[in-house]
């Protein structure tokens, strides 16, 4: 089985969407934390920091200022992971 | 001739009019649809910022939350928003009409005015309003920080109970020809007619309440930056219409004055023939 999963960060001027993303790590309010495939519904809020995405393929860094983590929360079906992070203010940061 | 060259000298600057007018209407259109785009980028946000608030929010007790808290109206915020340049047709003076109506209607003492824009911050500072902000000199190079300054100054006079309520006067954008001036209430915020029920379990951390209340502000500072950006793209919209029509004006007057010119040149010419064939006829004789 994949363990892939969808990824948007949705900022208020940009939104950056990725399809195969195997682990996130966010800057939660109590230290960074991880998501991977199959994360327990959470709603979590986000600080400032770093937000690293890696992909198949790749790996993309963020930088974030407050922002919320919505993990799986509105999927109806449990079949399809899908991480929405909402960001007021996030830039790609050069690799 | 004295006249024809008025007349030349006339048609010449009102060419030049025209041909600035028109150039303000490209610009114009082009800043519309710029506009446009990005609040078409801010939608996603906006929508899933309030689908979570509206998922949090009947879990728990409203009563804690300020921003959303009905209290007894004493002073109500209003933040009328214009633009900082004319040539605009009625787009200013038609906000800051309604502004005037709205204060009258509440009371001139109990209203504090935050005023965006150099049109609005002018007519009310010289008039001896409540004003408690001006913004201006922003639209030039808007972003979404300046949306959050604003919103945050209005959002601590809430919370400082300076003022019961905000309110938002502004024009939304509707079409490239039409705008719809409307008066807004921003706060206290009212989800209730959204309010989605689900069933689901989730983890939050830290707490619903925690979350909730940290996410309304950053609702009501997207709800500001749409606004202001409805307010900028209908501030061009209305510079394109009001420069189309001057554009038209213009061709219409340069065209009388080629009738004109052409009249007095025609005359010109006549009486000079018939001072030579008088002349010649003269030497004949």
């Amino acid at each position: 089985m994949s363990k892939l999963f969808k990824l948007d960060i949705v900022t208020p001027v940009k939104t950056f969407s990725f399809e195969n993303v195997s682990y996130v790590k966010c800057p939660g309010v109590d230290g960074y934390f991880g998501i991977m495939k199959n994360h327990t519904n959470s709603i979590i809020n986000l600080t400032d920091g770093t937000i690293s995405v890696k992909t198949d393929k790749n790996e993309v860094k963020f930088s974030c200022s407050y922002g919320i983590a919505d993990i799986n929360s509105d999927s109806s079906d449990d079949i399809e992971d899908k991480v929405l992070l909402l960001v007021e203010n996030a830039e790609e940061l050069d690799k | 001739m004295a006249n024809l060259k008025n007349l030349s000298e006339r048609i010449k600057s009102v060419t030049s009019i025209q041909q600035v007018t028109k150039a303000m209407k490209m610009v114009a259109a082009a800043k519309v649809k710029k506009a446009q785009e990005k609040m078409e980028i801010s939608r996603p946000y906006s929508k899933s910022t309030q689908d979570l608030i509206c998922r949090i929010l009947p879990q728990i007790s409203v009563s804690d939350i300020s921003l959303v808290e009905k209290r007894k109206v004493q002073n109500t915020g209003i933040i009328v928003i214009t633009s900082d340049r004319g040539f605009a047709g009625s787009f200013n003076s038609s906000v800051i009409r309604l502004a005037e109506k709205e204060i009258e209607k509440l009371g001139k003492d109990s209203v504090r005015l935050f005023c965006l824009g150099k049109k609005a911050s002018e007519y009310f500072s010289k008039r001896d309003f409540n004003v408690k902000e001006t913004y201006f000199d922003f639209w030039k190079d808007m972003n979404y920080d300046t949306a959050s300054n604003i919103s945050t100054s209005f959002i601590n006079a809430f919370e400082n109970n300076e003022i019961d309520e905000v309110h938002v006067i502004y024009n939304r954008f509707k079409t490239l020809a039409s705008q719809d001036l409307i008066i807004e209430k921003v706060l206290p915020v009212d989800f209730t007619a959204d309010y989605s029920v689900t069933n689901y379990n989730y983890d939050y951390e830290p707490g619903q309440k925690e979350i909730v209340s940290t996410l309304i502000p950053k609702h009501i500072n997207v709800q500001m930056w749409q606004q202001l950006l409805e307010s900028y793209s209908s501030e061009e919209a209305a510079r394109m219409i009001a420069m189309d029509n001057a554009t038209e004006n213009a061709k219409e007057i340069i065209k009388e004055l080629k009738l004109e010119f052409n009249k007095a040149r025609q005359a010109a010419i006549t009486t000079e023939m018939l001072e030579i064939v008088g002349g010649a006829e003269a030497l004949v004789d």
